[in-house]
Protein backbone atom coordinates (compact mmCIF):
# COMPACT_ATOMS: atom_id res chain seq x y z
CA UNK A 1 0.00 0.00 0.00
CA UNK A 2 2.69 2.35 1.00
CA UNK A 3 4.23 1.65 -2.33
CA UNK A 4 1.21 2.70 -4.20
CA UNK A 5 0.78 5.87 -2.77
CA UNK A 6 3.58 8.32 -4.58
CA UNK A 7 2.07 6.57 -7.74
CA UNK A 8 -1.25 7.37 -6.98
CA UNK A 9 -0.59 11.00 -5.74
CA UNK A 10 1.39 11.88 -8.77
CA UNK A 11 -1.12 10.37 -11.02
CA UNK A 12 -4.18 12.22 -9.14
CA UNK A 13 -1.84 15.17 -9.29
CA UNK A 14 -1.61 15.28 -12.77
CA UNK A 15 -5.23 14.94 -13.59
CA UNK A 16 -6.03 17.23 -11.51
CA UNK A 17 -4.04 19.09 -12.84
CA UNK A 18 -5.40 18.71 -16.74
CA UNK A 19 -8.56 20.57 -15.46
CA UNK A 20 -9.17 23.79 -17.38
CA UNK A 21 -8.44 26.69 -14.81
CA UNK A 22 -11.92 27.93 -15.65
CA UNK A 23 -13.94 25.90 -14.13
CA UNK A 24 -11.82 26.03 -11.29
CA UNK A 25 -12.24 29.75 -11.10
CA UNK A 26 -15.93 29.29 -11.11
CA UNK A 27 -15.92 27.55 -8.66
CA UNK A 28 -13.71 30.07 -6.45
CA UNK A 29 -16.51 32.80 -7.68
CA UNK A 30 -19.47 30.82 -6.17
CA UNK A 31 -18.02 32.02 -2.67
CA UNK A 32 -16.78 28.11 -1.84
CA UNK A 33 -13.21 27.61 -0.08
CA UNK A 34 -10.73 26.39 -2.68
CA UNK A 35 -10.49 22.62 -0.81
CA UNK A 36 -14.34 22.17 -1.37
CA UNK A 37 -13.86 23.39 -4.54
CA UNK A 38 -11.57 20.22 -4.91
CA UNK A 39 -13.27 17.93 -3.11
CA UNK A 40 -17.18 18.52 -4.58
CA UNK A 41 -16.22 19.84 -8.28
CA UNK A 42 -13.43 19.05 -9.62
CA UNK A 43 -12.53 15.61 -8.31
CA UNK A 44 -16.50 14.24 -9.57
CA UNK A 45 -15.33 15.58 -12.98
CA UNK A 46 -12.53 13.43 -13.32
CA UNK A 47 -13.56 10.26 -11.03
CA UNK A 48 -13.21 7.58 -13.85
CA UNK A 49 -10.04 8.70 -14.73
CA UNK A 50 -9.08 8.42 -10.67
CA UNK A 51 -10.28 5.15 -10.97
CA UNK A 52 -7.72 4.66 -13.69
CA UNK A 53 -4.81 5.45 -11.82
CA UNK A 54 -6.12 3.06 -8.71
CA UNK A 55 -6.18 0.34 -11.49
CA UNK A 56 -3.27 1.10 -12.72
CA UNK A 57 -0.66 1.67 -9.57
CA UNK A 58 -2.03 -1.62 -7.92
CA UNK A 59 -1.10 -3.63 -10.89
CA UNK A 60 2.05 -1.57 -10.90
CA UNK A 61 2.79 -2.58 -6.55
CA UNK A 62 1.39 -6.49 -7.53
CA UNK A 63 4.57 -6.80 -9.32
CA UNK A 64 6.65 -4.64 -7.56
CA UNK A 65 9.90 -7.38 -6.48
CA UNK A 66 12.89 -5.45 -5.31
CA UNK A 67 11.68 -2.90 -3.12
CA UNK A 68 9.84 -5.47 -0.83
CA UNK A 69 13.49 -7.30 -0.97
CA UNK A 70 14.62 -4.50 1.97
CA UNK A 71 11.37 -3.67 3.26
CA UNK A 72 9.23 -6.25 4.24
CA UNK A 73 12.56 -9.11 4.06
CA UNK A 74 10.68 -11.78 3.16
CA UNK A 75 9.58 -14.53 5.53
CA UNK A 76 8.72 -18.11 4.77
CA UNK A 77 6.84 -18.61 8.11
CA UNK A 78 3.61 -17.54 9.52
CA UNK A 79 4.13 -14.40 11.54
CA UNK A 80 3.25 -13.09 15.19
CA UNK A 81 3.34 -9.14 14.50
CA UNK A 82 3.23 -7.07 12.11
CA UNK A 83 7.15 -5.66 12.94
CA UNK A 84 8.10 -9.14 11.76
CA UNK A 85 9.17 -10.05 8.58
CA UNK A 86 6.13 -10.07 6.69
CA UNK A 87 5.47 -13.07 3.69
CA UNK A 88 4.95 -11.46 0.24
CA UNK A 89 3.75 -13.50 -2.57
CA UNK A 90 6.42 -11.56 -5.29
CA UNK A 91 9.34 -12.33 -3.14
CA UNK A 92 7.87 -15.71 -2.71
CA UNK A 93 7.93 -16.51 -6.32
CA UNK A 94 11.31 -15.27 -6.98
CA UNK A 95 12.36 -17.15 -4.42
CA UNK A 96 11.16 -20.66 -5.17
CA UNK A 97 11.96 -20.32 -9.03
CA UNK A 98 15.54 -19.79 -8.39
CA UNK A 99 15.62 -23.20 -5.72
CA UNK A 100 15.90 -25.80 -8.01
CA UNK A 101 13.33 -28.03 -6.51
CA UNK A 102 10.75 -29.08 -9.03
CA UNK A 103 8.00 -28.45 -6.84
CA UNK A 104 8.88 -25.47 -5.66
CA UNK A 105 9.24 -23.98 -9.16
CA UNK A 106 6.01 -25.43 -10.30
CA UNK A 107 4.25 -23.65 -6.90
CA UNK A 108 6.49 -20.31 -8.45
CA UNK A 109 4.69 -20.86 -11.12
CA UNK A 110 1.07 -21.15 -9.75
CA UNK A 111 2.20 -18.15 -7.35
CA UNK A 112 3.00 -16.22 -10.85
CA UNK A 113 -1.04 -17.16 -11.79
CA UNK A 114 -2.36 -16.33 -8.58
CA UNK A 115 -0.49 -12.74 -9.43
CA UNK A 116 -2.14 -12.25 -12.58
CA UNK A 117 -5.61 -13.64 -12.06
CA UNK A 118 -5.72 -10.95 -8.88
CA UNK A 119 -4.56 -7.93 -11.09
CA UNK A 120 -7.08 -9.75 -13.67
CA UNK A 121 -10.04 -9.71 -11.65
CA UNK A 122 -9.76 -6.22 -9.95
CA UNK A 123 -9.74 -4.77 -13.23
CA UNK A 124 -12.27 -6.41 -14.29
CA UNK A 125 -14.86 -5.98 -11.53
CA UNK A 126 -14.08 -2.16 -11.98
CA UNK A 127 -14.86 -1.87 -15.52
CA UNK A 128 -18.08 -3.77 -14.67
CA UNK A 129 -18.91 -2.16 -11.98
CA UNK A 130 -17.73 1.46 -13.81
CA UNK A 131 -19.87 0.20 -17.08
CA UNK A 132 -23.29 -0.36 -14.76
CA UNK A 133 -22.56 2.98 -13.45
CA UNK A 134 -22.10 5.02 -16.68
CA UNK A 135 -25.19 2.67 -18.17
CA UNK A 136 -27.54 4.07 -15.11
CA UNK A 137 -26.33 7.31 -15.49
CA UNK A 138 -27.44 7.58 -19.44
CA UNK A 139 -30.40 5.58 -18.26
CA UNK A 140 -31.11 8.23 -16.00
CA UNK A 141 -30.78 10.87 -18.67
CA UNK A 142 -33.41 9.67 -20.99
CA UNK A 143 -35.80 9.48 -18.37
CA UNK B 1 -30.74 60.25 -5.13
CA UNK B 2 -29.78 56.89 -6.14
CA UNK B 3 -28.68 53.92 -3.13
CA UNK B 4 -24.94 53.72 -4.27
CA UNK B 5 -23.97 50.08 -3.63
CA UNK B 6 -19.96 50.13 -4.67
CA UNK B 7 -17.62 52.43 -4.37
CA UNK B 8 -14.12 51.75 -6.13
CA UNK B 9 -11.85 54.79 -4.36
CA UNK B 10 -8.36 55.17 -5.38
CA UNK B 11 -7.79 50.90 -6.96
CA UNK B 12 -4.76 50.68 -8.57
CA UNK B 13 -3.88 46.48 -9.67
CA UNK B 14 -1.07 44.93 -11.30
CA UNK B 15 0.56 41.65 -11.96
CA UNK B 16 4.30 41.40 -10.57
CA UNK B 17 5.79 44.98 -11.22
CA UNK B 18 3.37 45.54 -14.43
CA UNK B 19 0.87 48.02 -13.53
CA UNK B 20 -2.67 47.51 -14.98
CA UNK B 21 -5.17 49.46 -13.33
CA UNK B 22 -4.59 53.22 -11.76
CA UNK B 23 -6.22 54.85 -9.45
CA UNK B 24 -9.97 53.99 -10.51
CA UNK B 25 -12.35 56.02 -8.95
CA UNK B 26 -16.11 54.95 -9.93
CA UNK B 27 -19.62 54.66 -7.92
CA UNK B 28 -21.72 51.56 -8.80
CA UNK B 29 -25.50 52.85 -7.92
CA UNK B 30 -27.53 49.45 -6.81
CA UNK B 31 -29.95 47.79 -9.09
CA UNK B 32 -28.52 49.28 -12.82
CA UNK B 33 -26.81 48.11 -15.59
CA UNK B 34 -22.87 49.37 -15.98
CA UNK B 35 -21.43 48.49 -18.82
CA UNK B 36 -17.15 48.49 -19.20
CA UNK B 37 -16.07 48.99 -22.68
CA UNK B 38 -12.42 49.98 -23.43
CA UNK B 39 -9.61 47.49 -26.31
CA UNK B 40 -8.51 44.60 -25.42
CA UNK B 41 -5.81 44.83 -22.43
CA UNK B 42 -7.12 48.26 -20.91
CA UNK B 43 -7.80 46.75 -17.51
CA UNK B 44 -11.70 45.75 -17.93
CA UNK B 45 -11.31 41.86 -16.67
CA UNK B 46 -8.84 42.83 -13.67
CA UNK B 47 -11.13 45.82 -12.84
CA UNK B 48 -13.77 42.85 -12.53
CA UNK B 49 -12.13 40.51 -11.12
CA UNK B 50 -11.01 42.95 -8.17
CA UNK B 51 -14.52 43.37 -7.65
CA UNK B 52 -15.17 40.09 -5.87
CA UNK B 53 -11.52 39.28 -4.96
CA UNK B 54 -10.99 37.20 -7.62
CA UNK B 55 -8.14 38.52 -8.90
CA UNK B 56 -5.49 37.62 -6.06
CA UNK B 57 -5.75 34.06 -7.70
CA UNK B 58 -3.50 34.87 -10.26
CA UNK B 59 0.33 34.85 -8.75
CA UNK B 60 1.78 37.78 -8.58
CA UNK B 61 -1.36 39.76 -8.17
CA UNK B 62 -0.88 42.58 -7.08
CA UNK B 63 -3.99 45.51 -5.30
CA UNK B 64 -4.02 49.14 -3.88
CA UNK B 65 -6.88 50.90 -2.71
CA UNK B 66 -10.49 50.13 -1.50
CA UNK B 67 -13.72 49.20 -3.03
CA UNK B 68 -16.55 49.40 -0.88
CA UNK B 69 -19.27 46.87 -1.06
CA UNK B 70 -22.38 48.39 1.30
CA UNK B 71 -20.15 50.64 3.16
CA UNK B 72 -18.03 47.91 4.24
CA UNK B 73 -13.87 47.36 2.47
CA UNK B 74 -14.04 44.25 0.65
CA UNK B 75 -9.97 44.85 0.86
CA UNK B 76 -10.27 44.98 4.59
CA UNK B 77 -7.47 42.39 6.11
CA UNK B 78 -10.57 40.38 8.11
CA UNK B 79 -12.35 39.96 5.33
CA UNK B 80 -12.59 36.30 3.84
CA UNK B 81 -12.55 36.35 0.15
CA UNK B 82 -14.64 33.21 -0.02
CA UNK B 83 -18.09 35.72 1.79
CA UNK B 84 -17.42 38.56 -0.95
CA UNK B 85 -17.47 36.21 -3.92
CA UNK B 86 -20.99 34.94 -2.34
CA UNK B 87 -22.08 38.55 -2.54
CA UNK B 88 -20.57 39.37 -5.76
CA UNK B 89 -21.36 36.77 -8.44
CA UNK B 90 -19.63 36.36 -11.91
CA UNK B 91 -20.28 34.82 -15.29
CA UNK B 92 -17.37 34.10 -17.46
CA UNK B 93 -16.71 34.41 -20.86
CA UNK B 94 -16.71 30.85 -21.61
CA UNK B 95 -19.74 28.97 -20.32
CA UNK B 96 -17.96 27.01 -18.13
CA UNK B 97 -20.96 24.54 -16.49
CA UNK B 98 -19.00 21.95 -14.26
CA UNK B 99 -18.40 18.58 -15.59
CA UNK B 100 -19.51 15.21 -14.30
CA UNK B 101 -22.15 17.40 -12.45
CA UNK B 102 -25.72 17.33 -13.44
CA UNK B 103 -27.67 20.54 -14.81
CA UNK B 104 -29.61 20.46 -11.08
CA UNK B 105 -26.28 19.87 -9.24
CA UNK B 106 -24.20 22.69 -11.58
CA UNK B 107 -26.91 25.16 -9.94
CA UNK B 108 -27.25 23.60 -6.47
CA UNK B 109 -23.55 22.55 -5.75
CA UNK B 110 -22.79 26.52 -4.32
CA UNK B 111 -26.05 26.08 -1.94
CA UNK B 112 -25.00 22.84 -1.15
CA UNK B 113 -21.52 23.40 0.38
CA UNK B 114 -22.71 26.43 2.10
CA UNK B 115 -24.84 23.90 3.60
CA UNK B 116 -28.85 24.75 2.62
CA UNK B 117 -31.20 22.22 3.05
CA UNK B 118 -32.52 19.82 0.98
CA UNK B 119 -36.16 21.12 1.11
CA UNK B 120 -35.04 24.88 -0.01
CA UNK B 121 -32.75 23.83 -2.33
CA UNK B 122 -35.07 22.21 -4.28
CA UNK B 123 -37.28 25.82 -4.49
CA UNK B 124 -33.86 27.47 -4.91
CA UNK B 125 -32.95 26.08 -7.97
CA UNK B 126 -36.34 26.78 -9.79
CA UNK B 127 -36.16 29.88 -9.10
CA UNK B 128 -32.92 31.06 -10.15
CA UNK B 129 -33.21 28.49 -13.53
CA UNK B 130 -36.58 30.68 -14.09
CA UNK B 131 -34.33 33.81 -13.44
CA UNK B 132 -32.12 32.52 -16.11
CA UNK B 133 -35.01 31.93 -18.58
CA UNK B 134 -33.98 28.48 -18.79
CA UNK B 135 -36.58 26.52 -16.49
CA UNK B 136 -38.95 25.41 -19.25
CA UNK B 137 -36.14 23.81 -21.47
CA UNK B 138 -34.40 21.82 -18.65
CA UNK B 139 -36.84 21.26 -16.42
CA UNK B 140 -37.72 17.45 -17.52
CA UNK B 141 -33.68 17.04 -17.93
CA UNK B 142 -32.36 18.03 -14.69
CA UNK B 143 -30.39 14.96 -14.35
CA UNK B 144 -28.76 15.23 -17.91
CA UNK B 145 -24.91 16.79 -17.52
CA UNK B 146 -24.38 20.40 -17.40
CA UNK B 147 -22.43 20.25 -20.31
CA UNK B 148 -24.44 18.26 -22.58
CA UNK B 149 -26.50 21.87 -23.52
CA UNK B 150 -25.64 24.05 -25.93
CA UNK B 151 -23.27 26.87 -25.39
CA UNK B 152 -26.60 29.69 -24.98
CA UNK B 153 -28.08 27.50 -22.50
CA UNK B 154 -24.83 26.25 -21.00
CA UNK B 155 -24.24 30.10 -20.56
CA UNK B 156 -27.77 30.57 -18.98
CA UNK B 157 -26.96 27.95 -16.61
CA UNK B 158 -23.65 29.42 -15.69
CA UNK B 159 -25.94 32.78 -14.89
CA UNK B 160 -28.60 30.62 -12.93
CA UNK B 161 -25.54 29.07 -11.43
CA UNK B 162 -24.21 32.50 -9.95
CA UNK B 163 -27.93 34.06 -8.70
CA UNK B 164 -28.26 30.84 -6.93
CA UNK B 165 -26.79 31.97 -3.86
CA UNK B 166 -28.34 34.84 -3.73
CA UNK B 167 -25.85 37.65 -4.64
CA UNK B 168 -26.59 41.69 -4.45
CA UNK B 169 -24.38 42.02 -7.61
CA UNK B 170 -23.09 39.47 -11.23
CA UNK B 171 -20.12 40.85 -12.66
CA UNK B 172 -19.93 39.46 -16.11
CA UNK B 173 -17.02 39.39 -18.29
CA UNK B 174 -18.05 39.21 -21.71
CA UNK B 175 -21.00 36.93 -21.25
CA UNK B 176 -22.04 36.87 -24.93
CA UNK B 177 -19.07 36.73 -27.00
CA UNK B 178 -18.40 33.01 -27.53
CA UNK B 179 -22.02 33.11 -28.54
CA UNK B 180 -24.29 33.34 -31.38
CA UNK B 181 -26.77 36.22 -31.93
CA UNK B 182 -30.14 34.53 -30.78
CA UNK B 183 -28.83 33.23 -27.60
CA UNK B 184 -27.04 36.83 -26.85
CA UNK B 185 -30.35 38.48 -27.32
CA UNK B 186 -31.68 36.01 -24.68
CA UNK B 187 -28.94 36.93 -22.42
CA UNK B 188 -29.47 40.73 -23.10
CA UNK B 189 -33.13 40.18 -22.14
CA UNK B 190 -32.42 38.22 -19.21
CA UNK B 191 -29.96 41.13 -17.89
CA UNK B 192 -32.32 43.66 -18.23
CA UNK B 193 -34.77 41.82 -16.46
CA UNK B 194 -32.32 41.09 -13.77
CA UNK B 195 -31.30 44.61 -12.64
CA UNK B 196 -34.77 44.40 -10.58
CA UNK B 197 -33.19 41.82 -7.88
CA UNK B 198 -29.25 42.50 -8.79
CA UNK B 199 -26.76 44.86 -9.89
CA UNK B 200 -25.09 43.91 -12.86
CA UNK B 201 -21.50 44.76 -14.37
CA UNK B 202 -20.59 43.66 -17.61
CA UNK B 203 -17.46 43.71 -19.34
CA UNK B 204 -18.34 44.33 -23.54
CA UNK B 205 -16.76 44.59 -26.90
CA UNK B 206 -19.98 45.07 -28.44
CA UNK B 207 -20.75 48.64 -28.15
CA UNK B 208 -24.23 48.36 -29.59
CA UNK B 209 -24.62 45.92 -26.40
CA UNK B 210 -23.48 48.27 -23.66
CA UNK B 211 -25.86 50.88 -25.59
CA UNK B 212 -28.49 48.51 -26.07
CA UNK B 213 -28.75 47.19 -22.10
CA UNK B 214 -26.74 49.37 -19.65
CA UNK B 215 -27.78 52.54 -17.52
CA UNK B 216 -24.30 53.68 -17.63
CA UNK B 217 -21.18 53.19 -19.17
CA UNK B 218 -17.29 53.13 -18.09
CA UNK B 219 -14.84 53.80 -20.73
CA UNK B 220 -11.26 52.65 -19.67
CA UNK B 221 -8.30 53.26 -22.16
CA UNK B 222 -4.69 51.57 -20.65
CA UNK B 223 -5.54 51.21 -17.30
CA UNK B 224 -7.38 54.45 -16.67
CA UNK B 225 -11.14 55.73 -16.25
CA UNK B 226 -11.73 57.76 -19.23
CA UNK B 227 -15.45 58.59 -18.88
CA UNK B 228 -18.01 57.41 -16.80
CA UNK B 229 -21.31 58.61 -17.66
CA UNK B 230 -25.28 58.10 -18.45
CA UNK B 231 -24.66 55.05 -21.47
CA UNK B 232 -27.44 58.09 -23.40
CA UNK B 233 -24.75 60.22 -22.70
CA UNK B 234 -21.56 58.58 -23.32
CA UNK B 235 -23.20 57.48 -27.11
CA UNK B 236 -24.45 60.47 -28.15
CA UNK B 237 -22.69 63.64 -26.40
CA UNK B 238 -18.77 62.20 -24.70
CA UNK B 239 -17.12 64.66 -23.14
CA UNK B 240 -13.78 63.19 -23.99
CA UNK B 241 -12.36 63.24 -27.54
CA UNK B 242 -11.11 59.71 -26.52
CA UNK B 243 -14.11 58.37 -25.66
CA UNK B 244 -15.74 59.42 -28.81
CA UNK B 245 -12.80 58.28 -31.06
CA UNK B 246 -13.01 54.84 -29.58
CA UNK B 247 -17.06 54.19 -29.79
CA UNK B 248 -17.16 55.54 -33.36
CA UNK B 249 -13.97 53.40 -34.33
CA UNK B 250 -11.77 56.12 -35.02
CA UNK B 251 -9.42 54.87 -32.24
CA UNK B 252 -5.69 54.99 -32.38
Amino acid sequence: MLIMLPVVARGTEEILKMVPNHIREAGLALGIPRWKVILYILIPGVASMLVTVLMLSIARIAGETAPLLFTSLGNQYHIRNLNEPIATLPVQIYEFSKSGFEQMENQAWAGAMVLVLFIFFINFFTRISLFFYKKDRVKKKFK
Amino acid sequence: MEKLLVKVQNLSAGFFSTIVLKEINLEIPAHKVVALIGPSGCGKSTFLRCLNRMHEEVPGAEVKGQILLEDQNIYDKFIDPVLVRRKVGMVFQKPNPFPGLSIFDNVAVGLKLMGVKKKVLYERVETSLKQAALWDEVKDILKRQGTSLSGGQQQRLCIARALAINPSVVLMDEPTSALDPISTSRIENLIRRLKEQVTVIIVTHNMQQASRISDKTAFLLSGELVEYEKTSKIFTNPSERKTEAYITGRFG
